[in-house]
């Protein structure tokens, strides 16, 4: 067996060696649930860290959520994982997001206590059964010849020798392949400030056979909240009412925020303290001419206009130069002032992503009045790192190279901590099922954003760090958030991730929705008099006509629990008090869920249709050895692309940029063909 | 990609089954689910019958369109319950005597009631998938589906040049642009951009709905369809203009009209090609004489030729290439003709010339290089008035010119492909769709469903996709990056 570039295979050296079902590289947010993942499916899991106390950190805003990302959290959770649970237990703010713009797109965003933030995932790691957590840099990996020719994976190798063996490696390194930190005209090797890069893992990569591309990313300055005058600024507080990202509610309970009042220095409210939870509020102030000149006359020192960076920064979260030479007609632009945590006066200021040298970023800060006199912490950097085109993934998240090699999150070319978990997630529940010889386990875009992700991710070419938004989802009005349990909580209780109480909660919660949606439509009211002043009485306008209780909810300002109070009115008053009443009192979880499907049938139906459509293609396999040359009739373009992506289903390579109807028509007389032969044969 | 969106199965599907342009009868063939359900409320028998006929029997009737109750044509119509049918799904064969037009109104009046304008081959696709065909003719159906779409794609493409595509996408970017402003607010809610008012959004959908509507109209009432293409047939005595003339006529026969004031030097009839009225004109020649009588006929036919749009330029191959021969190549060069990527002084695009050597029946003695001399790029086609010869490609080739655009003499804003068609009347329900929704007070989100489809419908004629697009929008137009 060959010794290619830092691979090694089995028969080398190493006394020292352990054996698990999955191994796990890097415990950021990819890695921590993917190990958590495969540890609750019961596969004796190892999970190396470079640095046992950068567990699950938070390098940039310390953030949870927003459109199409608090999305992923909540499917997430439903999928049994840790990210919803952790940030319940570590939220220093919460608000609901978009609430006016339609229920689908209404989204959770939270501001967590970095630190505990940490703390708490390392906690939960410790707790878990089956799983083991080491401190360990890997240097190169472990690979025998598969039968199907293809490299499989048997373990890595750490710096100081050890071998760990496992059937199954996720790698999620993050930004640290060949990182590079820059700031003004300084550079230096370096995956996060303060710690190096990992340099041996992408040249194994390269050995594999995958091309390995370059991004950056970058992050602002941290600022000395006592030097921060609060009177200039304007406070976000955060919701006044109970909001949480998990279904588990054992989390809520589980606060592991440092305990006391929170550093002082933060001008609080008595309802941000003593409201349903203690919360900080974040701080808006505003750029000026000012700042924008400051800027302007220092470009030539930018590492992104000067030269210095030359990897494909994304274009959601430009740099504040960036903004200010784009967008030059705008006269000012929004900097928020957040508290990395409880107990910290370090500042994140959002907005202000900037790689310019440490000087100029203290003279456009102390531009802004709030900011006159401010010290910064810790400076902005910019981050170029290697990534691996995620084209050369199956939808499992598993390498097309090599066997039982996993990637998930930054690795892949995606930006932000929800999209790196639902990656590790994911790739944690495949590597699982591989271990076990188990088939992959691959969610549909109508069925969540996870899927939608990992399709993207593995059907389009990146041309920038992948972050998910909610126009990239087909079928938004049916991946609405608070549906996550009930479209996920089948697989997640297949698979052993959600325990048979949480499951049972689901199924009720289900049952409940078909039952009332089913007593809506055979509740009929009369336009009686009494039908008529009870109604007044509960706040809905003259039913005018006879009119079925779904009718009724199907206006656009009735809510269900009028419904059922004139239902319970009308219907129950002879009966005795303790009967069952017409309409069940529903949590407004679940009222909401009916209203919904009443409310908005006509374009839920649409979507479910389009759904339909789409999954006749989805259902037919491609096999993986397709050899598309053999097929003359597709057209060259389609050909090539077809051959470099692999897509899984028919459904996929439609998606494909450049592959045609027709192609697709070819496509499927091919594969159709091929699978009647094979039937032929056997 | 989502113009698979329809998908290959399970929807139903409709297509004229008749190659154009051949008899007198076509078929509208529907196939899916819903075939049935489709076609019985626009089939009227008499006596008002309204039950499902027979499987696989012809029935009488007409096809009326519901709404204004107007008759399009009489027919008969077999529905065919599966599995015994082409594609074994229910299948639905309209048969009608109205011609390429009226068979297009049917067509249309079926997608407009919920049928799927037909991929090229799917017919025979879903006819193999369904087990209906075996294996061997696997490798026959992808040629099929490859061949009929190398030549589809390449006449779409080309009649999307110049301004109906300039007008198309920016339709396109007008309903992006409000996606943009939607989406930018709901995926960046904390960043400075205001949520779009529906007082703000509803003009540029309305504008947006107004450009749609005109290419539709474009396409219905266009100057094509309306007057039809003025095709001169021009030649020197006895090459075979007036039998050129009967046998285009004759494989129309059916729809033949004579026109009301011709004379005996100008002949004008009415053929019908793909849909497209063919103005056929035969004309007395146009070489100098000096008898007063054929003076007349000259003036006459030089002010034909000089409003056509197509000439058909006719020689007879039996025989040598004569002074007279020459004189009419003169002539037509000098009026302008043949010239197809110049512009003539008067404006217009130099008017394509199709080069017709006749006779091929009997022994050929014309020397080609002559022709080749006065027209070297020429399309031409040899034919037989006689034995039928070349007729086909000789309407092959008129129509390929039509269908290019390169034979329109105004610049009027033209959509002539129906899949394009179809499309358009796609975006135009959506829009329609997203306007009520806006109206209804419905939350954003609701809005944008309907303009995410009118873009897909759109990009599906001009082969851009939506998401890419959308974000780029977003992000040139808003600083995002709280």
């Amino acid at each position: 067996m060959t010794n290619e570039a830092g691979t090694h295979s089995l028969s080398g050296e190493g006394q020292q060696r352990d054996t698990y079902e999955v191994i796990v590289v890097g415990a950021g947010h990819a890695g921590c649930e993917a190990a958590l993942a495969s540890a609750r499916m019961g596969r004796k899991t190892l999970l190396l860290t470079m640095n046992l106390d950068s567990i699950a950190l938070m390098p940039c805003n310390p953030s949870m959520g927003g459109p199409a990302k608090g999305h992923l959290i909540k499917e997430i959770d439903a999928l049994g994982g840790e990210v919803g649970r952790n940030t319940d237990r570590t939220f220093i703010q919460i608000r609901l997001l978009n609430t006016g713009k339609g229920p689908a797109v209404q989204a959770l965003r939270a501001q967590c206590d970095k630190q505990a933030y940490r703390l708490a995932m390392k906690f939960a790691l410790e707790a878990q059964p089956h799983l083991d957590l080491k401190q360990a840099t890997i240097t190169h990996f472990l690979y025998e010849q598969g039968q199907d020719g293809r490299p499989a994976i048997r373990g890595v190798v750490t710096s100081t020798g050890w071998q760990y063996e496992a059937k199954a490696v996720v790698l999620t390194t993050g930004t640290f392949l060949n990182g590079r930190l820059v700031v003004g005209e300084k550079t230096q090797p370096g995956g996060r400030a303060g710690e190096g890069p990992s340099l041996g893992v992408a040249d194994s990569l390269r050995a594999f056979g995958l091309e390995v591309r370059r991004f950056k990313t970058g992050t602002p300055p941290r600022i000395d909240a006592r030097t921060i005058d609060f009177s200039k600024t304007e406070p976000q507080p955060g919701s006044r009412v109970p909001l949480y990202f998990s279904w588990d509610e054992t989390a809520r309970a589980d606060v592991q925020l440092p305990g006391g009042r929170p550093n002082p220095v933060y001008p609080v409210s008595d309802e941000d303290l003593h409201g349903w939870r203690p919360q900080l509020p974040c701080y808006l102030v505003r750029t000026n001419e000012r700042t924008h000149e400051v800027i302007r006359s220092n470009l030539h020192r930018s590492p992104l206009f000067n030269g210095l960076i030359e990897g494909i920064g994304p274009r959601y979260c430009p740099s504040i130069e960036d903004k200010v030479v784009r967008f030059a007609e705008k006269a000012s632009h929004q900097v928020f002032l957040e508290p990395e945590g409880w107990r910290t006066g370090e500042v994140y200021v959002q907005g202000m992503n900037t790689s310019l040298p440490e000087d100029v970023q203290l003279a456009m800060l102390r531009s802004i009045p709030a900011l006159e006199h401010v010290e910064i912490v810790r400076f902005g950097y910019a981050v170029e790192y290697d990534y691996v085109p995620p084209y050369q993934l199956m939808p499992t998240l598993q390498t097309r190279a090599v066997a039982g090699l996993f990637l998930a999150g930054q690795i892949n070319g995606t930006s932000g901590y929800e999209e790196a978990a639902a990656q590790g997630m994911m790739a944690g529940i495949n590597a699982a099922l591989y271990a076990r010889g188990e088939p992959g386990f691959v969610l549909g875009r109508h069925e969540a954003y996870i899927g939608v992700l990992i399709d993207d991710l593995v059907t389009r070419p990146l041309s920038e760090p992948y972050r998910l938004h909610t126009s990239q989802a087909e079928y938004r009005l049916l991946l609405r958030a608070d549906s996550a349990d009930l479209r996920l909580s089948d697989y997640a209780y297949r698979f052993g991730l959600i325990d048979e109480q949480r499951y049972a909660r689901v199924l009720r919660k289900r049952e409940q929705i078909e039952q009332t949606l089913g007593r809506l439509s055979k509740l009929i009211f009369t336009s009686s008099r009494s039908v008529e002043s009870a109604a007044r009485e509960v706040g809905i306008a003259p039913l005018g006509q006879m009119t079925s209780a779904r009718d009724l909810l199907r206006r656009p300002e009735t809510h269900y629990t009028q419904v059922a109070e004139l239902a319970r009115r009308v219907y129950q008053h002879e009966e005795s008090a303790d009967a069952e009443p017409p309409l069940p009192a529903l949590s407004p979880e679940v009222a909401q869920e009916v209203e919904l499907q009443v409310k908005y049938e006509y374009y839920v139906q649409k979507q479910q249709q389009l759904v339909r459509q789409a999954q006749r293609l989805e259902g037919l396999l491609i096999p993986e050895s397709l050899d598309y040359q053999s097929i003359p009739h597709l057209r060259t373009e389609a050909r090539q692309k077809l051959a470099r992506l692999r897509p899984r289903t028919v459904g996929q390579a439609s998606r494909i940029e450049g592959v045609t109807p027709a192609d697709i028509a070819i496509l499927m007389v091919y594969v159709e063909k091929l699978r009647a032969a094979a039937k032929a044969v056997s | 990609m989502r113009t698979m969106r329809g998908a290959m199965q399970s929807d139903t599907i409709a297509a004229i089954a008749t190659p154009p342009g051949v008899g007198g009868i076509g078929i509208v063939r529907v196939s899916g689910e819903a075939a049935f359900s489709i076609v019985l409320p626009l089939f009227r028998r008499p006596g008002g019958e309204q039950t499902l006929p027979p499987s696989h029997q012809l029935t009488y009737g007409r096809i009326v369109n519901p709404r204004s109750g107007e008759v399009l044509d009489e027919v008969l119509v077999a529905f065919m319950r599966r599995p015994h049918t082409y594609t074994r799904e229910d299948v639905v064969e309209i048969q009608g005597h109205g011609g390429p037009l009226v068979l297009q109104r049917i067509l249309r009046l079926v997608l407009e009631h919920g049928a799927r304008l037909a991929q090229p081959g799917e017919f025979t696709l879903r006819a193999f998938l369904n087990g209906r065909l075996d294996l061997t003719q696997a490798e026959a159906v992808m040629d099929v589906i490859s061949a009929r779409t190398e030549a589809g794609l390449q006449l779409a493409m080309q009649q999307l040049q110049g301004r109906v595509s300039a007008r198309l996408r920016e339709a396109r970017q007008t309903v992006l642009g409000v996606l943009a402003r939607i989406e930018a607010s709901i995926d960046f809610p904390e960043d400075d951009i205001p949520t779009p008012h529906a007082d703000e959004l509803r003009p540029h959908m309305l504008t947006a709905q107004r450009m749609i509507d005109e290419l539709l109209a474009g396409a219905e009432q266009g100057r094509l369809y309306r007057h039809g293409l003025r095709t001169v047939i021009i030649g020197r005595p006895n090459v075979g203009k007036s039998s050129l003339l009967n046998a285009l006529l004759r494989s129309e026969r059916a729809i033949v009209t004579p026109i009301a004031g011709t004379t005996r030097d100008t002949v004008e009839e009415v053929a019908n090609l793909r849909g497209i009225p063919l103005h056929l004109i035969d004309t007395a020649g146009i070489t100098p004489t000096d008898d007063p009588v054929e003076q007349i006929g000259i003036q006459r036919s030089r002010a034909a030729a000089e409003s056509a749009d197509l000439v058909l330029l006719v020689f007879d191959c039996a025989e040598d290439f004569t002074a007279q021969d020459r004189q009419v190549c003169e002539e037509l060069l000098r009026l302008g003709f043949g010239r197809q990527d110049k512009v003539t002084a008067n404006g217009r695009a130099g008017r394509p010339v199709i080069l017709v050597l006749n006779k091929i029946d009997r022994p050929r003695s014309l020397p080609l290089e002559q022709v080749r001399r006065f027209w070297p790029e020429a399309p031409l086609v040899m034919t037989s008035t006689l034995t039928g010869e070349g007729l086909s490609q000789l309407e092959e080739t008129i129509a390929n010119l039509v269908l290019a655009g390169r034979a329109l003499q105004d610049d009027s804003v033209l959509v002539t492909n129906l899949r394009h068609q179809e499309a358009l009347r796609l975006a135009s329900q959506h829009l329609q769709a997203a306007l009520a929704t806006l109206e209804q007070g419905l939350p954003l989100d609701f809005v944008s469903i309907d303009l995410q489809a009118a873009c897909h419908a759109l990009g599906e004629i001009t082969g851009e996709t939506a998401s890419a697009d959308l974000l780029e929008r977003i992000f040139s137009e808003f600083c995002i990056g709280k």
